[in-house]
């Protein structure tokens, strides 16, 4: 599993995170989401071993990714947004660097590259950004890591790719690895990803099982919200397009995520259960 | 490899996997020097009578196959550790599965031990072909590159010591870096040498009386002949041993340090 125990992190003087507590289980695909500037690529990167917290621990199977050690680097995996593109071929590369991952898949490597239509002759650094991206996706989902960290790995792919990644990602979560992905897409993915991290003003805002979704919350298009468990709605010229502390029609991602940011108070007490108390349409910008 | 070498903290097979990498990809750069001075040569043959190269220098009578293996190395080593200091790519660097020992010790081996015994054998090898192209063209004869003729403890200690000063010189700069590094050991060197004259100098009561007045002309032991000197010998021996250790560990630290604190991209 990876932990995050009191984490405090900062760039310079600017605190971005300050006893920072997450936990996430092995066979989960977690989801971060957050607004930009919130932490969600440092988060990652801490869990990489990538940035080194001031304080705290962060753990991925028990040890120590800012320790840098040859295993823990083999275990944990990290895609940036924007991946760097050595100049060889995925075959190449393969060939001279998937050895120092014991768990490397390389038939599997072969297939996501052939799925995602990645010539494997062709020098890395020579790809377009969305190639290069497949590229790195594919040699992460194949290295055998068990905590697998992908920032906005759909950003920069075409529609086709996307699907393609989806079924990817599907196949590569096996109940003894994590991978978190970061995203602002979270309809591209929202059938994937459970649990849910709502990383919001450096703290977890909150995190839900993909099934509090329907379970807890509902969406509904209503003329008025008198007398309705209203979470948060946004008004169109029809009505209220508004989510329900309430089960029912599977809520969308992105309008919970819109919805936890807005009134994070409400939309705690919705996932436990409770009455998300009187809603204010005027008062439903973002915190 | 496998799980049980993953989780040791020195494992030889990760050396020998970074050194074949590194080896592997300075195998483009290297083939186009070769191809370069073959048809160099070849032209030098055609237009000259004699291969330039198996001509050994009338001054030191020796050919400039040694001078350019070495060159190869310092070169190949001075840019060894430019990846480590290449944002995005540095991160690549930083987080490949291996230790900073291991990543230094197969930049060590790879321009220390694999790349001059590689180079020597293609140097011979093109040496000999061309002097077999030269006869067949009735051209100047010359001299078949031989590695070992020549070869003594200065002239194998000074392709060490100026690998390992590359290599800390790529550690330590990530652009430009034998510029740089030649630049700061120029300056080191004129201030060494100023100490020594001016330690010469003071010394001697001639040599004192000289200080202080500007046209005074002085020889200072005109004897003098260093080679002669063992305790000298000695003493520069020492130094020079001790400044491709300093240069070594100062290497391996800055690489240790760069992936201890460095923050990826």
């Amino acid at each position: 599993m990876v932990r995050f125990d009191a984490v405090t992190f900062a760039y310079g003087k600017r605190p971005l995170f300050e006893g920072l507590e997450l936990a996430m289980e092995a066979g989960s695909t977690v989801g971060l989401l957050g607004l930009n500037g919130a932490g969600k690529t440092s988060l990652l990167k801490l869990g990489a071993g990538a940035l080194f917290p001031a304080s705290g621990l962060v753990e991925v199977f028990g040890k120590r990714p800012g320790s840098r050690s040859a295993a823990v680097l083999a275990d944990v995996c990290f895609v940036p947004e924007d991946p760097w593109g050595p100049a060889l071929s995925p075959e190449t590369w393969l060939e001279r660097y998937g050895a120092f991952r014991p768990a490397m898949d390389a038939g599997l490597f072969r297939s996501l590259l052939e799925e995602f239509a990645v010539d494997p002759g062709k020098s890395v650094a020579k790809m377009s950004y969305g190639q290069r991206k497949k590229f790195a996706v594919a040699a992460a989902l194949a290295g055998g890591s068990r905590a697998v960290f992908l920032d906005e790995p759909t950003n920069g792919l075409d529609i086709p790719s996307k699907a393609q990644f989806r079924r990817a990602l599907a196949a590569a979560s096996t109940p003894d690895r994590v991978i978190v992905v970061s995203t602002h897409q979270a309809r591209d993915l929202e059938n994937l990803l459970d649990p849910v991290v709502i990383l919001h003003g450096g703290k977890i805002l909150c995190s839900f099982p993909a099934s509090a979704l329907s379970d807890r919350l509902s969406v509904e298009r209503l003329p008025g919200l008198e007398g309705r468990p209203v979470i948060y709605a946004e008004r169109d010229a029809l009505g209220w397009t508004a989510l329900l502390a309430k089960p029912g029609s599977c809520a969308d991602l992105e309008l919970a995520f819109t919805a936890a940011v807005s009134r994070p108070e409400a939309f705690r007490a919705a996932l436990e259960g409770r009455n998300p108390g009187p809603y204010n349409p005027d008062a439903g910008d973002l915190k | 490899m496998n799980d049980t070498t993953v989780r040791t903290p020195f494992s030889p097979e990760r050396v020998a996997l970074l050194a074949r990498n590194r080896l592997l990809e300075d195998l483009s750069p290297f083939l186009i020097a070769l191809g370069a001075l073959a048809g160099l040569n070849v032209l030098s043959i055609l237009l000259g009578g004699a291969a330039f190269l198996n001509h050994p220098s009338r001054h030191s009578g020796e050919s400039g196959w040694a001078f350019l293996i070495w060159l190869g190395g310092v070169l190949l080593a001075g840019r060894a550790f430019s990846q480590m200091h290449n944002g995005r790519g540095g991160s690549d660097w930083i987080l490949l599965p291996a230790t900073s020992f291991e990543k230094y010790a197969a930049a060590f081996v790879s321009y220390v031990v694999v790349y001059p015994l590689a180079a020597a054998l293609a140097a011979s090898g093109l040496s000999a072909i061309l002097e077999g192209l030269a006869a067949l063209l009735k051209a100047s004869p010359g001299v078949v590159f031989n590695p070992l003729a020549g070869l003594d403890e200065g002239s194998v200690f000074g392709y060490l010591f100026f690998v390992t000063a590359s290599l800390a010189a790529s550690a330590r700069f990530g652009k430009l870096s034998l510029v740089k590094a030649g630049a700061l050991f120029s300056a080191w060197a004129a201030f060494l040498g100023f100490l020594f004259v001016l330690g010469m100098l003071l010394s001697t009561p001639e040599g004192r009386e000289a200080l202080g007045n500007r046209h005074f002309s002085y020889r200072f032991r005109p004897d003098f002949d260093p080679a002669s000197e063992p305790v000298l010998i000695w003493v520069f021996r020492a130094w020079g041993w001790f400044s491709w250790a300093a240069a070594a560990v100062y290497g391996y630290f800055r690489v240790a340090e760069k992936e201890a604190v460095d923050e990826v991209q």
